[in-house]
């Protein structure tokens, strides 16, 4: 899996590609996120538009770096979700937790 | 679906959570084989994929020397997958319901809810000395 964040001014927007299915490989995207939360950053989004699916796993992996975000009383929204993904959100009654946005333009939007 | 052909496949695999991609592949394929749509395909890939995964971390407990075997079969309207891993198997009384909102926010233990809610049936059988087998059916 890999990573990659940019800054549009104070929100980091994470790219995340490849397979998010637990394990050392999400281990990237949640050091990532803790870096950013010690630097002192409290708007996240996280685009997955590389990311066709995920397992409960890779969805244990978002919650936790969901609950990270919200101990340092920040903010995390999602963007470019699948289909399978989104499906997944609704089976397992998380829509109502995560924050999803059609794009990152709209996702970062969404802070101001 | 009168024109879809019915088999079966059975392929083994390392426990390595690498094999997802192909679980993904094949489920799509043989889904659509039975003459399931796309959109229900993708949710018994999800379901499939919830099956490896915890034959894999927790059946095998991801012991490289161990194996995971699965199995196709499908005919018209009717996929089902069975997964079989060298584990103990667990207590199904005991798994929580991950939408409880004492539980909601956990990050484990959602994986035989997404099953169930996904597939028609899920059907379990462990034995302590020929592992734990589970049994995933699904209809058009």
């Amino acid at each position: 899996m890999k990573v990659k964040t940019q800054m549009e001014g104070d929100i980091a927007v994470v790219h995340v590609s490849g397979k998010l299915m637990g394990g050392p490989e999400s281990e990237n995207m949640r050091n990532e996120i803790k870096r950013l939360i010690e630097d002192g950053v409290k708007k996240f989004v996280i685009n997955l538009h590389g990311v066709p699916w995920i397992n409960s796993t890779g969805l244990g992996a978002l919650m936790a770096v969901y609950t990270s975000v919200q101990r340092s009383e920040g903010s995390l929204t999602l963007c470019h979700v699948s289909d399978r993904i989104q499906s997944l959100f609704m089976i397992t009654k998380l829509l109502t937790i995560f924050d999803t946005h059609p794009s990152e333009k709209e996702a970062i939007e969404s802070f101001k | 679906m009168p024109d879809a052909p019915s088999g079966t496949e059975e392929v083994v695999l390392p426990s390595e959570l690498e094999v997802l991609d192909s679980i993904d592949q094949s489920t799509l394929k043989y889904s659509r084989l039975a003459g399931i749509d796309d959109d229900t395909a993708g949710m018994v890939a999800i379901a499939a994929i919830e099956a490896v995964t915890n034959a894999v971390l927790h059946g095998n407990a991801a012991c490289g020397g161990k194996e995971v075997r699965v199995r196709y079969e499908w005919e018209p309207g009717r996929i089902t997958i069975t997964v079989h891993d060298e584990g103990k198997g667990f207590d199904l009384s005991c798994v929580p319901d991950p939408t409880d909102p004492e539980r909601c926010m956990a990050s484990s233990g959602r994986g035989i809810y997404i099953m169930r809610e996904v597939m028609d049936s899920v059907e379990f059988e462990m034995s302590n000395e020929l592992g734990t087998t589970v049994t995933l059916m699904k209809s058009a």
